[in-house]
This record gives C-alpha cells, sequence and structure tokens, in this order.
C-alpha cells in the first residue's frame, strides 16, 4: 500500500493479527510472551495502585487514593454479599476482587494503552484477556474455587446436588460443571478480541473520529465483563455453598 | 492423530473401490507414516463426494488459502501451552498478594471504621436517655423550689401575721388598760364628786333647816 508517512503509520497502528503469538521457548515449553509481557505490567499497574493507596490507612479521614481503594474494596464486598450470602461472603472477597481487578485493568490496559507502539517479531501486545490461555486460566481457577467452596462446607454430601432437584436431571448437571467455565472463558475471551478487532478495522477504514464512539463502548464493555466474571464466579460459589 | 484417522479412510477408500488395486491403498498407507498430514489430507481427498460437493470445498480451500497473509505462519486462536499454568500461578501470587495488602488491610480499616460509627450511634442514643434523666431532674428541682418558695411564702406569711396579731392584742391590751384607767378614774371622781355631794347635801340641807326651821330647834 503506497501512502503518505503518517497514514502509513496509523496504518501500521491499526494492524490486527489475529492468532499470532510471540513465542518464547522454556524448557521445551512454550509460552506466549506477549501476554505474559502485558499481564507483568498489569500487576505492576496494580502493585502501585496498591501501594500508593493502602501505604497510610486513616481510619477517621480517608485521603487520595485510600478512597478508591476503599471504594473497590466495599464494592468487591457488596458483590461477594449478594452472590454468596451474608455469612460466608467475607472469605471470597480476595478471590473475587482479584478476578475483578485483574480483568479490569487488562481490559482497560489493552483499550487505553497504545500496546502497538511496541514492536514485537511477531504477533502484538494487547490486553491479556485477549488470550484464551488467561481466560480459561481464570475460568478454571473460578471451577477449582467453588468446588473447593462446596466440598469444604458439605464434605462428600455435596455431591448430592447432582441428583437434585430430580434424578434424571444428572447428566444435565455433570454438563453444567463444564459449560461454567467454558462460557465463562469464552465470554471475555471473546468479548475483548471482538473489541480489539472492531477497533482495528475501523481504524483501518476511517482512521479519524470514526472509531472513537467504538472505543468508548469498548472502555464500557470491558468494565462490564469484569464485572460479569466476578459476578458469575461469585454466583457459582454461592451456588454451591447454598443449603439444600 | 492424523495418522490414526488416515487408516482407516484409506481403507474405506480402498474398501469402497473394491476394483481399485490394493497396491494403491498400500502406498497410501505407507505415506500415511511418513507424513501423516498429508496422507490425511489425500485420505479424505479419496473419499468419494459428490462431484458439486468436490467443487465447493475445493473452492472453500482456495479462498480460505487465499485469505491467509501468505508469509505468516496460520494463526492460532486456541492455542494453549504453558502460558495458562503461568497465568493460574500468576494470578494465585497476585491474590495472595492483594489479600495481604489490600483486601486485608483496607477491609480491617472498613470495620473500624463501621464499628466506631455504630459505638457513636449507641452513644448519642444513650444521650437521649442522659437528656431525659436530666430534664426530670430539672423539673423535680423546679418543682422543690417552687415548693420551698411556697413554704417560705406560708411561713412569712404565718409569721406577719402573728405579728399582727401580737401588735393587735398588744394594743388592744393597753386601750383595755387605758379604758379601765379612765372608768377607775371616773369611779373616783364620781365616788368624790358624791363625796362631795353628800357634804353639800348636807351642808344645803342644813342650811334649808336653819332657814325653815326656827332658831334653836335642834333635831
Amino acid at each position: 500500500m503506497r501512502t503518505t508517512a503518517p497514514l502509513t503509520s496509523i496504518f501500521d497502528l491499526s494492524e490486527v493479527s489475529v492468532g499470532q503469538h510471540f513465542y518464547w521457548e522454556w524448557e521445551g515449553y512454550q509460552l506466549h510472551g506477549q501476554v505474559l509481557l502485558t499481564s507483568w505490567l498489569v500487576f505492576t499497574i496494580i502493585a502501585v495502585l496498591t501501594f500508593l493507596g493502602n501505604s497510610n490507612l486513616k481510619v477517621n479521614a480517608p485521603e487520595g487514593l485510600q478512597n478508591v481503594t476503599e471504594y473497590i474494596t466495599e464494592f468487591i464486598r457488596d458483590l461477594a454479599k449478594t452472590q454468596i450470602g451474608e455469612e460466608e461472603y467475607i472469605e471470597w472477597v480476595p478471590f473475587l476482587g482479584t478476578i475483578f481487578l485483574f480483568i479490569f485493568v487488562s481490559n482497560w490496559s489493552g483499550a487505553l494503552l497504545p500496546w502497538r507502539l511496541i514492536e514485537l517479531p511477531n504477533g502484538e501486545l494487547a490486553a491479556p484477556t485477549n488470550d484464551i490461555n488467561t481466560t480459561v486460566a481464570l475460568a478454571l481457577l473460578t471451577s477449582v474455587a467453588y468446588f473447593y467452596a462446596g466440598l469444604r462446607k458439605k464434605g462428600i454430601g455435596y455431591f448430592k446436588r447432582y441428583i437434585e432437584p430430580a434424578p434424571f436431571l444428572l447428566p444435565i448437571n455433570i454438563l453444567e460443571d463444564f459449560t461454567k467455565p467454558l462460557s465463562l472463558s469464552f465470554r471475555l475471551f471473546g468479548n475483548i478480541l471482538a473489541d480489539e478487532l472492531v477497533v482495528g478495522v475501523l481504524i483501518a477504514l476511517v482512521p479519524l473520529v470514526v472509531p472513537i464512539p467504538l472505543m468508548l463502548l469498548g472502555l464500557f464493555t470491558s468494565a462490564i465483563q469484569a464485572l460479569v466474571f466476578a459476578t458469575l464466579a461469585g454466583a457459582y460459589i454461592g451456588e454451591s455453598l447454598e443449603g439444600h | 492423530m492424523a495418522q490414526i484417522m488416515a487408516q482407516p479412510l484409506c481403507q474405506r477408500s480402498c474398501t469402497a473401490r473394491a476394483a481399485a488395486p490394493t497396491g494403491r491403498c498400500i502406498r497410501l498407507v505407507v505415506r500415511a507414516q511418513s507424513d501423516p498430514v498429508r496422507a490425511a489430507v489425500r485420505a479424505v481427498w479419496n473419499v468419494q463426494l459428490p462431484v458439486p460437493l468436490q467443487t465447493a470445498a475445493a473452492a472453500a480451500v482456495a479462498n480460505v488459502l487465499l485469505a491467509l497473509p501468505a508469509h505468516a505462519e496460520a494463526g492460532k486462536i486456541f492455542d494453549f501451552n504453558l502460558t495458562l499454568p503461568v497465568m493460574v500461578g500468576q494470578f494465585l501470587l497476585l491474590m495472595v498478594f492483594l489479600d495481604k495488602f489490600w483486601f486485608g488491610p483496607v477491609g480491617k480499616v472498613l470495620d473500624e471504621r463501621d464499628q466506631k460509627i455504630r459505638s457513636l450511634l449507641g452513644d448519642s442514643k444513650d444521650n437521649t436517655n442522659e437528656l431525659e434523666e436530666l430534664q426530670a431532674a430539672a423539673e423535680k428541682a423546679l418543682a422543690d423550689a417552687r415548693a420551698e418558695a411556697q413554704k417560705v411564702i406560708s411561713e412569712a406569711k404565718a409569721a406577719a401575721q402573728a405579728e399582727q396579731d401580737k401588735k393587735l392584742g398588744a394594743a388592744k391590751e393597753k386601750i383595755d388598760k387605758e379604758v379601765e384607767e379612765a372608768i377607775a378614774a371616773l369611779e373616783k371622781e364620781k365616788d368624790a364628786a358624791l363625796a362631795s355631794l353628800d357634804t353639800q347635801v348636807d351642808q344645803l340641807a342644813g342650811e334649808i333647816l336653819k332657814r325653815v326651821l326656827p332658831e334653836g330647834v335642834k333635831i
């Protein structure tokens, strides 16, 4: 494509490469380097926010970033309380909070940070949640979490819920354990990837102004997806905790 | 995987073409062992498809091949590898970190503040009780003061009354005494007057007798 210099750079920016990865090798295993790099940046952002906000906690008059961290904590607590219930929610706050924060910061980093200015030999930097490995990891952790919650509370009696409300629902109940992580991971992965693709394609077509509403929509979807993931994880945990 | 699939497919194609020489089938199996993927493709190709479907499939494959960038390797969206367990580990570390430095401490602060507000609220409820007590005490004090004032007033009234009575009695007594004295004086005067009257009467009677009676008559 022969165009003027600024336009080419815009096209470079808008280049979307789906399914291309920046491979690292470790002990003969392959890793997606771009995902790990961006996830480290996400961790750094969260860690910086943690230290800035919580280094000097005050009970009486919170200042500055403490308000933000308190707001998020209270938000997660409310979410956990509504999904899991008054008695047991408090020990699941760190899990749900980490899910929410990690997905939220990942998604927004993908939408807000100009990752593509950094060139990789292959593939491109994007939100960590744009990779199926990340979302499946989170979804599997959620599965483990709700099994752990149920088994710890009810022991082997937890499996009674597979034949409830009626024994003939057993196959469907077993199927649910597979569909839950599947839907969780694919929902997040698909939304983030699709958002990135739509914005990329629109920038390729019309580089100025037109993609902005879609970018804003992308920000909105990203936040919603983080909320949805955390809420569903809480709901699954609450479901396996509730007494019959 | 491809190898496993290739063999049954090859056999199927062989049985489908019963008339075909067996050598061809053997050659295919050999290929399947040497290059499983290509053999699989060949085996699939050998499955007898209706002619329109064959052309359609060919067109589809050609389109897909054309659509792919020539230099890039085929895209892999569902490419699971070591990234997944690494992400799990990273996530768990992040969770421990956040529990220690975010949700733990901030939650504690929130709970403390909650506790504090609760206790303050309880105190203000106690305050209303205190207020009521104070009010009751004030009313009692007021009533006491009123009663005392009443008492003082009535005492003062009684004292004044007594004083008045005393004064009145004294005055009465004095007046009585004076009256008695006056009466006594009058009595005395009367007696004196009567006495003088007697003498005068005697004189007057002597006079009268002198005048009336001739001289030398004695009574």
